[in-house]
């Protein structure tokens, strides 16, 4: 009896180390094995004609050839794509990205591929914190990077560049990372533009409250305040008021809100301007701030505009929230084919939908688009000299056009409200239409920017002369 | 006049939420002498449990109250005593600590699983959410009103009970001397279960009040830390104290809500500085707290027990370990390799703790927090070259690792003069307040002086993230994955090696012995905060080391990278593998460092890539999440570690030479087959770990003595004189002779047996409770 | 000058008096007794000379210096050592290793302290006759044995004032006669020692003055001889035939 527990006691302990030393050596294989096994020739013979809303399909069968780079053989192009779900304090976090281009991969393969290469995709989870260490394995494995977003992507830009591994990212966070080489963006948000739609819609919408806001800033400057900057900079100029009202809560989370909510009575805040993400921290901030007596108009990124902050909503503490956008929303779906066919795609594989898997499928079908532009010539020189070319792309109307090339963000956007458990676009009014300015592309200053950028407004902290430049 | 009547109030609201959460700690801490690094846990558990029955099967309010704070709270903590708590009597106190760290972790993992937490849920508040009252012109939520009045009768309420009930007379003095409350016809043991009961009642009732304190949408991480800052208040009350730890809360709310009100708002640090608060009082708290009066071995006899190879053996299995890993690296793919390394830095890391803890008894419970600071020391000064050319050079790697040294020193001298859970207290504190203020030092200040901007953690306005390029020594670049990864190797055996000499010299020695008897030690004319300063900054130097090379290894590092959960992952897991061991530390640390998470993220991927068996092997991901917390609790059972029990069973088949060549010839073969692809990797570690586990079993079978065995079974009067003499065999004999189990249990326990009865013992608290170490093995002859 | 003085020695827990004005002095080369019933504050009058306590009242002066504020380490270090009565074994080392550790611990004081630790080892070991079991786990050998490892222990420091508490119990009969013979030979050598022990006979055997407690307060001093007949003594402790 003893001798049997010591027994089993040990064996879990060893098993335990055997499964991490096994999980050290295949998590690759794990994950490689999985992309490739969608060969159905049965719905791929009638795509040929296939579209994503209104663009033509990148994808079909063909006979590109050639192991021209890392990642590309005959018959597969390796692709590396992820999120940060693994994160311990916020599980799940962002993988509607990854389950876009997982269900873009198979969407893309499903009618052949790119030019009959199947593309296989390396799924890769950042967790946060592990984002080099993802990084470094993409390094070895991919082509390129397609649609990936980990919010501390600054970390593993060194790594990027040092592997010359090309990337369409899904989102970019870092400043270095914004204005990277190597990287093209379908919705493209470099540090020294700043789409400024929303101030001057508010301006005009709310013309009263945009005299006294502020924003809800956080202890983790990275998360929030380097964009807070920004955004003051543009609200100023489209005529906001700052009213400091002195509130800065724990990232992490406070204990009780209400103290906060009396300094924004206490000043007299009428425009809030956030871009926490949804979740308990903000939940209590706007509850407390409810409770406080004070109603003011609150003006989000997009990054709120979740099912998770309707579903918040049951009581209607929400209903002044009005959210950015630049991509025509979810609940569009019935009128807008490009964001049906996203969904569609995304439901096909099981996946959760959002704004961001939009973005990150819009990326994915930059990349291939180009991709099968570059043909047998799949490089990643041809991608980037490609890509730099691509000035007006709206994802087959996912989205507002904007300038991969340039890396500059869409002239357009349009609000979007909260009312109850439901979104809808608020203005303008036209559903699906966007609202478009040329002065919304807001040239911002060079001290908010978090780096220094040459003349060809690349990030210089990891510039090399070993880096792929865009050649004609 | 008005702003402060405002603040003051909710000062006193956020002091009465401390003061809840703290005085479940004080109170389970005082009956059974464990710190309950889960009560927060709790909390969280039962404002779930409420959410589920209130808002979700939407049963009335009284009753969902009457299940959940009389039904399933103390039913909780009850089954928490039984089940957990009563089998840590006679183990370490980083045992008792780390049983409750598990939990913790454990609890929130469980709950994550249950309760997915990407779906919001709100706990509406009593009255509604928003129903205010006024006093003195100051609006405060009638809700914080009732938190704030259950919070003093609370206060009020536990104090009447400890000082005018039997049963709280007999709980206040369980934990002195249970032997002389047993005498006194009383019964520890349920004055402990009863406490514990109290205690979950106590969380729960928490949880349900402060949620809607805090905005009402329920959270597992926030409820969970709370403990954390509660820690600050009970340790103002000495951990004993009700009414002073809710003075100790109140001081800490009114604080937070006046550095809110009245610090400038654009001084960048004032936030971070509020936020890290509970930390800074804790620590402030240690410094004044009066000098714990010397304790003898408190316990007749830990559990733990760990052997000490010798120098030579632990040689041997260095080269072995570095072999060992040149042969691993041929198996993985290119990009595994990176994974591994940062395995073993935070072995490394580990190490610290096999010097601290194994060796010395005492605690560091952010171990990896200490990483933090000789990363910050080489980033700052360690880097030459640019981009990918960067390197870091090696003199600075010893600076940052003695600057480790030194903080380690200045952090924990408060702590030093006290018993050893305050040290891992204030170690505690320093790790939480390294990552909420520190590592958030990322806006760059004017220093005041100097003229130039600086910021401790960032690579530029805003970024929270440091990048840190590898080693290079003259002709030796840890550009290379390998070569990193076998250097990596080298460091730790060299570590490892170097421990087991000192624990062999001289100084372990004197560690060894403060570790058993700190009295003894001290009337032996040894001066124990010079020792425990010294072995601390030793052990502090290593962590820094280990923390410099984890950086290196992850190319980049977020303060998320130095998080508190990593160090109480690191210790924990490293006393399953056991703590005593330097390959405890190595097991510990893989496991810590990537082996969970990689087992969690590989099924997770599994799931995703696999939607016919999604639920399988989501499930299992779970399991895996769930798995190291279950483990961790419990090393209650097996304090001395798993790494013992394996070297033990190897240490019987010594000279079974037949079993021992076999088995390298199987793994040999295993090995083989691995590398040339005809078995897979995850055969390979799962046979590997088999082979490992069942050799020993072959090796008792087939050993000499247990053929002899099998042929004659031995009489007891035979019994212990050609056999080592067990403790089941001891357990057998005492049956034979008749010898009942009262005593046997008193002995257990430390109870004085020979103290007639009526005769009051003699008041030796110096000495503690416990006759001698081997003073129970004859107390009839006492007793004359 | 005795090279133990304690004078006036008062110790109050909460409410209750453990020690009241209690005076004790121990000469070199002599041993002096420490007897009365349990619960009679001898453990907590060592505890207050070696430091482990501190007196609510009274001082503790070792050859002549007082040393009431200092700590434990610093106590021995001017030559005081002691054993316990609920015994303070290093449990995780060896017999040897339990009496080696003490040489470590006196080698580190100072460099004008320093021993041949090995070299001395040996010479206790022989001294209070544990060779046979110097290799055991300290766990693994009976109670009578490990007191005597608590006194090898203490000799290691090389004290000049050694305090034992109860040093006899445990012990057999033989073990008892031969451990009275060492003490003897130990304060003919010059060393002050003081005895908490139950066996009247070793007391009495090997005792040149003894101090009799009962419930915190002296009732007697005196040589055997004085104590034993002293009536209040007999009414309060030895009242019961020994």
């Amino acid at each position: 009896m003893h001798r049997l527990r010591w027994w089993f006691r040990g064996f879990t302990a060893v098993l335990a180390l055997g499964l991490l030393a096994a999980a050290c050596s295949s998590s690759r294989s794990g994950t490689a094995s999985s992309g490739n096994a969608t060969t159905s020739t049965s719905s791929s013979s009638s795509s040929s004609s296939k579209t994503f809303g209104t663009l033509a399909s990148p994808c079909g069968p063909g006979s590109a050839k050639g192991a021209t780079e890392q990642g590309v053989t005959d018959t597969a192009i390796h692709i590396g794509y992820g999120d940060d779900r693994g994160f311990a304090q916020s599980p799940g976090l962002d993988q509607e990205m990854g389950d876009a281009v997982k269900a873009m991969i198979k969407w893309c393969n499903d009618q052949g591929g790119i030019l009959g290469r199947q593309i296989v995709g390396d799924f890769y989870d950042a967790a946060i914190t592990q984002v080099n260490t993802v990084m470094q394995q993409a390094c070895k494995t991919d082509f390129m990077l397609v649609g990936e977003g980990w919010a501390l992507d600054e970390a593993a830009e060194g790594t990027r560049l040092g592997c010359n591994l090309a990337a369409v990212p899904g989102f970019t966070v870092g400043p270095d990372a914004a204005n990277a080489p190597e990287m093209y963006q379908a919705v493209p948000n470099p540090v020294d533009y700043l789409p400024a739609s929303p101030y001057y819609e508010a301006a005009q919408l709310f013309p009263d409250a945009v005299t006294k806001f502020d924003f809800i800033h956080t202890t983790l400057a990275s998360a929030t305040e380097v964009s807070y900057n920004k955004d003051e900079e543009a609200a100023l100029a489209a005529g906001w008021k700052l009213a400091n009202c002195g509130v800065t809560i724990n990232y992490f989370g406070e204990p009780n809100y209400q103290p906060f909510a009396q300094k924004y009575v206490n000043c007299g805040v009428k425009l809030i301007y956030n871009n926490l993400g949804p979740g308990p921290v903000l939940f209590g901030m706007l509850q407390a701030i409810n409770q406080a007596g004070v109603k003011p108009i609150y003006i989000m990124e997009t990054n709120d505009y979740t099912t998770q902050m309707s579903a918040w909503n049951t009581s209607g503490i929400g209903n002044q929230i009005y959210v950015r956008d630049a991509f025509v929303p979810i609940e569009e779906a019935g009128k807008v084919k490009a964001v049906q066919d996203y969904v569609n795609a995304v439901n096909a594989t099981g996946g959760k939908t959002s704004q961001l898997g939009q973005q990150a499928a819009s990326n994915f079908l930059l990349w291939a688009t180009e991709a099968k532009a570059c043909g047998s010539n799949l490089t990643r020189q041809c991608m980037i000299n490609n890509l730099s070319k691509v000035h007006n792309w709206t994802g087959g109307g996912l989205h507002a056009p904007a300038d991969p090339g340039n890396n500059t963000p869409p002239q357009c956007g349009m609000l979007l409200k909260l009312t109850g458990t439901t979104w809808s676009q608020f203005f303008p009014k036209t559903i699906g239409q966007f609202d478009c300015n040329s002065k919304y592309l807001f040239k911002i200053s060079s001290k908010n920017w978090g780096t220094t950028l040459n003349s060809q407004r690349l990030a210089m902290k990891f510039l090399s002369a070993n880096l792929i430049t865009p050649k004609s | 006049m008005h702003l402060f009547i405002t603040y003051t109030i909710f000062g006193l609201v956020l002091g009465g939420v401390y003061g809840i959460a703290a005085s479940g700690l004080v109170l389970t801490y005082n009956t059974s002498g464990i710190f309950n690094f889960a009560h927060g846990a709790e909390a969280m558990l039962g404002a779930f449990v409420y959410w589920e029955v209130r808002f979700n099967l939407h049963w009335p309010a009284p009753l969902a109250l009457l299940v959940v704070l009389g039904g399933f709270g103390p039913l909780m903590g009850w089954l928490l005593y039984v089940g957990i708590m009563r089998g840590l009597r006679d183990t370490a106190e980083v045992t008792k600590v780390i049983v409750t760290v598990a939990l913790m972790l454990g609890m929130l993992y469980l709950s994550d699983w249950i309760w997915n937490p990407v779906v919001p849920r709100t706990i509406v508040q009593f009255f509604g959410p928003t129903s205010n009252v006024h006093i003195f012109g100051a609006m405060v939520p009638t809700h914080e009103l009732i938190a704030l009045g259950v919070a003093v009768a609370i206060a009020v309420g536990l104090r009447l009970f400890f000082y005018r009930t039997r049963i709280g007379v007999v709980m206040r003095g369980a934990v002195d001397d249970a032997g002389l409350l047993q005498l006194n016809g009383h019964n520890p043991d349920r004055a402990a279960a009863l406490s514990w009961a109290m205690g979950s009642f106590l969380a729960v009732l928490a949880g349900i009040l402060i949620t809607p304190v805090s905005g009402g949408a329920l959270e597992s991480n926030a409820l969970t830390l709370l403990v954390l800052d509660a820690i600050a208040a009970a340790v103002f009350g000495r951990l004993r104290s009700v009414p002073r730890t809710f003075v100790g809360a109140m001081v800490l709310g009114l604080a937070n809500n006046y550095v809110l009100a009245y610090f400038p708002s654009s001084w960048s640090w004032t936030s971070d500085f509020r936020v890290s608060l509970p930390m800074i009082v804790l620590f402030a708290v240690l410094v004044v707290l009066p000098q714990d009066r010397l304790r003898g071995a408190t316990i007749l006899r830990t559990r733990e027990r760990f052997r000490v190879p010798s120098v030579r053996t632990a040689a041997i299995a260095g080269v072995c370990l570095v072999g060992a890993v040149v042969l691993l690296r041929q198996l993985m793919v290119d990009s595994d390799v990176t994974t591994f390394t940062v395995g073993l830095t935070f072995s490394i890391i580990a190490l610290s703790l096999t010097l601290l803890t194994g060796y010395a008894g005492e605690m560091n419970l952010a171990a990896v927090s200490f990483g933090a600071i000789g990363t910050l020391v080489v980033f700052h000064n360690g880097i030459v070259g640019q981009n990918v050319g960067a390197r870091t050079t090696l003199q600075w790697i010893v600076v940052g690792t003695v600057v480790t040294a030194v903080v380690g020193g200045i952090v924990a001298l408060p702590a030093l003069r006290l018993r050893g859970l305050y040290l891992g207290l204030a170690t505690l504190a320093f790790g939480v307040f390294l990552t909420d203020m520190v590592l958030m030092d990322v806006n760059p200040h004017k220093l005041p002086l100097l003229h130039t901007k600086f910021s401790l953690f960032s690579a530029g306005a805003g970024i929270g993230s440091l990048v840190m390029p590898p080693l290079k020594i003259g002709p030796l670049d840890l550009t290379d994955g390998t070569t990193f990864l076998v250097s990596v190797a080298v460091v730790f055996a060299v570590i490892g090696v170097g421990l087991v000499a000192l624990r062999n010299s001289s100084y372990g020695r004197r560690l060894t012995a403060m570790k058993d008897s700190p009295a003894a030690s001290a009337t032996l004319g040894q001066n124990l905060v010079k020792l425990k300063v010294s072995v601390f900054m030793l052990s502090a130097g290593i962590a820094g080391l280990g923390g410099i090379l984890m950086s290196q290894a992850l190319g980049s590092v977020t303060s998320g990278n130095f998080d508190i959960f990593l160090s109480l992952s690191l210790i924990m897991l490293t006393v399953v593998a056991g703590i005593g061991y330097v390959s405890g530390a190595l097991f510990g640390g893989l496991l810590a460092g990537v082996g969970f998470a990689l087992v969690v993220s590989t099924f997770n991927n599994l799931a995703n890539n696999h939607a016919g068996l999604h639920g399988l092997y989501a499930t299992i991901a779970h399991i895996a999440a769930v798995l190291p917390a279950l483990i961790g609790v419990g090393v209650g059972q097996n304090p001395t570690g798993s790494v013992h029990q394996i070297v033990d069973g190897y240490r019987a088949m010594k000279d079974n030479r037949p079993v021992l060549v076999g088995g390298a010839v199987v793994e040999a073969v295993l090995y083989v087959l691995a590398l040339v692809g005809a078995i897979g990797n995850w055969w390979f570690a799962v046979l590997t770990a088999v082979l490992i586990m069942v050799l020993p079993l072959v090796g008792q079978y087939t050993s000499p003595e247990a053929v002899r065995q099998r042929a004659a079974e031995v009489p007891l009067e035979m019994a212990g004189l050609d056999a080592p003499y067990t403790d089941e065999l001891r357990a057998q004999l005492d049956h034979a002779l008749g010898i009942d189990d009262v005593a046997r249990v008193d002995r257990r326990r430390g109870v004085t047996v020979a103290a007639a009865p009526g005769v009051p013992a003699d008041p030796t608290p110096a000495t503690g409770p416990g006759p001698a170490a081997a003073g129970g093995a004859s107390p009839s002859r006492r007793s004359r | 000058m005795p090279a133990l003085e304690a004078v006036d020695i008062t110790v109050t827990f909460g409410g209750s008096v453990a020690l009241d004005e209690v005076h004790i002095a121990a000469e070199p080369g002599a041993v002096t007794g420490l007897i009365g019933p349990n619960g009679a504050g001898k453990t907590t009058l060592f505890n207050v000379i070696t430091g482990l306590l501190s007196p609510t009242g009274g001082r503790v002066s070792i050859h002549g210096r007082d040393v009431t504020g200092l700590p434990p380490s610093r106590r021995a270090r001017l030559g005081l050592a002691r054993t316990f009565q609920r015994l303070e074994l290093f449990t995780s080392l060896s017999v040897r290793d339990n009496i080696r550790v003490a040489g470590d611990i006196r080698n580190a004081w100072g460099r004008s302290h320093r021993i041949n630790v090995a070299a001395e080892a040996e010479r206790v070991i022989e001294l209070t006759g544990l060779g046979d079991v110097a290799e055991m786990d300290v766990s693994d050998i009976p109670t009578g044995r490990a007191r005597v490892v608590e006194v090898a222990r203490a000799l290691m420091t090389q004290p000049s004032v050694l305090l034992l508490d109860e040093p006899a119990a445990g012990q057999t009969e033989r073990e008892t006669e031969a451990f009275g013979q060492m003490l003897g030979r130990l304060a003919d050598d010059g060393l002050a020692v003081c005895l908490v022990e139950h066996d009247m006979a070793l007391v009495m055997q090997v005792c040149a003055t003894i101090h009799v407690l009962d419930y915190g307060k002296q009732l007697a001093v005196g040589p055997p001889e004085q104590v034993r007949n002293d009536p209040a003594v007999i009414a309060a402790y030895l009242g019961a035939p020994a």
